[in-house]
């Protein structure tokens, strides 16, 4: 049985609630990743991670807060037709089935794992992609699938995002390089509060994470977000986390010390107790005078 | 047991986040399994011998797991748990590196490796660029909203 297929098995059907795609908004992906990143950030004293995962956090969870109170318009890309799913409970999310979990979509578009430089700078067209084309996977596993006992890559479909573009948002044409988010608001006077949310755009040759960092630019102007992003950082410090962490982090160690002896030879070797030399090296040998030897 | 501390506390800084305990452990569970097959362990090693940049490409090597593993479930993963999990697994891998000999693990190539993890992860989780402009556009336009930035202040307490 191919080792692979223990990842099938990890999710049988009917083992796991069929949680799919649909019901786990673009907002939730980009809050869990934050929440990984600002963590490591804060460990490391890494600032950049920390702004990233800040930002990362703060624009998730903001976005999937607006998605539940269908503040998102539907020109924007977003996911807006789960985006009150994705914010519900966990527990009620994964009772229901998703739709469209295999959704291919228009526009077939090659991603390689691991790009780099992915720059706001892309030429313009529709946002949605087809993820069917597999993925092209480095080197340092294999080309061929066939040493995984995976068949071809060609016949098995990558799930992604279902996310879909409407209408609006496609014709859209994409921010290239610098200042491509810069005066698409300017500074609002909505309420009482003026608030600046205009920043040079995405710098070119950044990627994913280079993107998120330069969002959070805006951040410099505005002190009451910058506190709030600060807060998705604070949160890991909290005691009560910090014991469920412990308490984690005990089981995952049990799971992982049962994995690996799952997997070990066992040590047939036996093992005396010493409890130190009787005699001192130094000391005489003692020969006893029996009869026995006795000359 | 990781034997590095930073990686221990690197460790319960990822577990700390996680929601859907049940689907990070059989993440992690799986993922353990797939590394350690022994197949794949061996061109793991292999590569990792060979790379110039063992950190960057451990990391890059564990979303091609993850990738595989989403693959096998055909969608059914939660996302949230895959990231964490994946974390989870490239924390142990840098510590089996340490461990090896092969590099020595402190603050900066854990940073090194979560940057590259993170930045090949996003792909594989369906946040190519494009969608990940369009969902921070829309965010935008929410966060210039004091009220409505006040409400949502007021749902995080």
């Amino acid at each position: 049985m191919p080792v692979v297929a223990v990842a099938a098995g990890a999710f049988a059907v009917g083992e796991i609630a069929t949680v799919g795609i649909a019901a786990m908004s673009t907002f939730e992906v980009i809050a869990a990743v934050g929440a990984i990143t600002s963590g490591i950030g804060a460990l490391t004293g890494n600032e950049d991670l920390m702004k990233i995962g800040a930002v990362a956090g703060l624009a998730g969870g903001v976005g999937a807060f607006a998605q539940g109170k269908g503040w998102l318009a539907t020109g924007d890309a977003a996911n807006t037709a789960s985006g009150a799913a994705g914010t519900g409970n966990i527990k009620a999310m994964t009772q229901t089935v998703a739709p469209g979990v295999e959704n291919t979509l228009n526009n077939p578009s090659a991603w390689t794992a691991g790009s780099e430089g992915q720059t706001a700078g892309l030429s313009s067209g529709s946002i949605a992609t087809n993820l069917t084309t597999p993925m092209k996977e480095p080197g340092l596993i294999g080309s061929g699938t066939s040493d995984l006992g995976l068949g071809s890559i060609a016949d098995s479909k990558i799930v992604g995002s279902p996310l879909t573009a409407s209408p609006g948002a496609a014709s859209a044409p994409l921010p290239t390089g610098q200042g491509g988010w810069q005066a698409s608001l300017g500074t609002t006077t909505l309420g009482s509060t003026a608030r600046n949310m205009s920043y040079a755009g995405a710098q070119p040759g950044g990627g994913v994470l280079g993107m998120l960092k330069d969002f959070g630019n805006f951040l410099k102007d505005n002190k009451e977000l910058a506190s709030m992003a600060g807060n998705f950082i604070g949160g890991m410090f909290d005691d009560e986390k910090k014991a469920k962490a412990d308490y984690y982090q005990a089981g995952a160690d049990s799971l992982r010390a049962k994995t690996a002896n799952g997997s070990a030879v066992p040590n047939m070797g036996f093992t005396t107790k010493q409890n130190g030399p009787f005699f001192k090296p130094t000391s005489p040998t003692y020969t006893g005078v029996s009869l026995w030897n006795a000359r | 047991m990781l034997k590095n501390q930073l990686l221990q506390q690197a460790q319960a800084k990822v577990e700390a986040g996680v929601k859907n305990r049940d689907a990070y452990d059989k993440l992690v569970s799986a993922g353990t399994k797939i590394i350690y097959d022994k197949t794949i362990f061996a061109k793991l090693s292999e590569g990792i011998a060979q790379s110039k940049s063992p950190v960057e490409d451990v990391a890059k090597g564990l979303v091609a797991v993850l990738n595989i593993m989403v693959r096998q479930a055909r969608g059914t993963a939660p996302q949230d748990a895959l990231a964490q999990a994946g974390m989870s697994l490239l924390i142990d891998a840098l510590d089996f590196m340490e461990q090896a000999g092969l590099v020595t693990v402190d603050k900066k190539v854990l940073g090194e490796a979560t940057q590259a993890f993170i930045e090949a992860l996003l792909p594989t989780l369906g946040l190519n660029p494009q969608q990940l402009q369009s969902a921070l556009s829309s965010v935008q336009q929410t966060m210039a909203d004091p009220q409505k930035m006040a409400q949502f202040q007021g749902s995080m307490k």
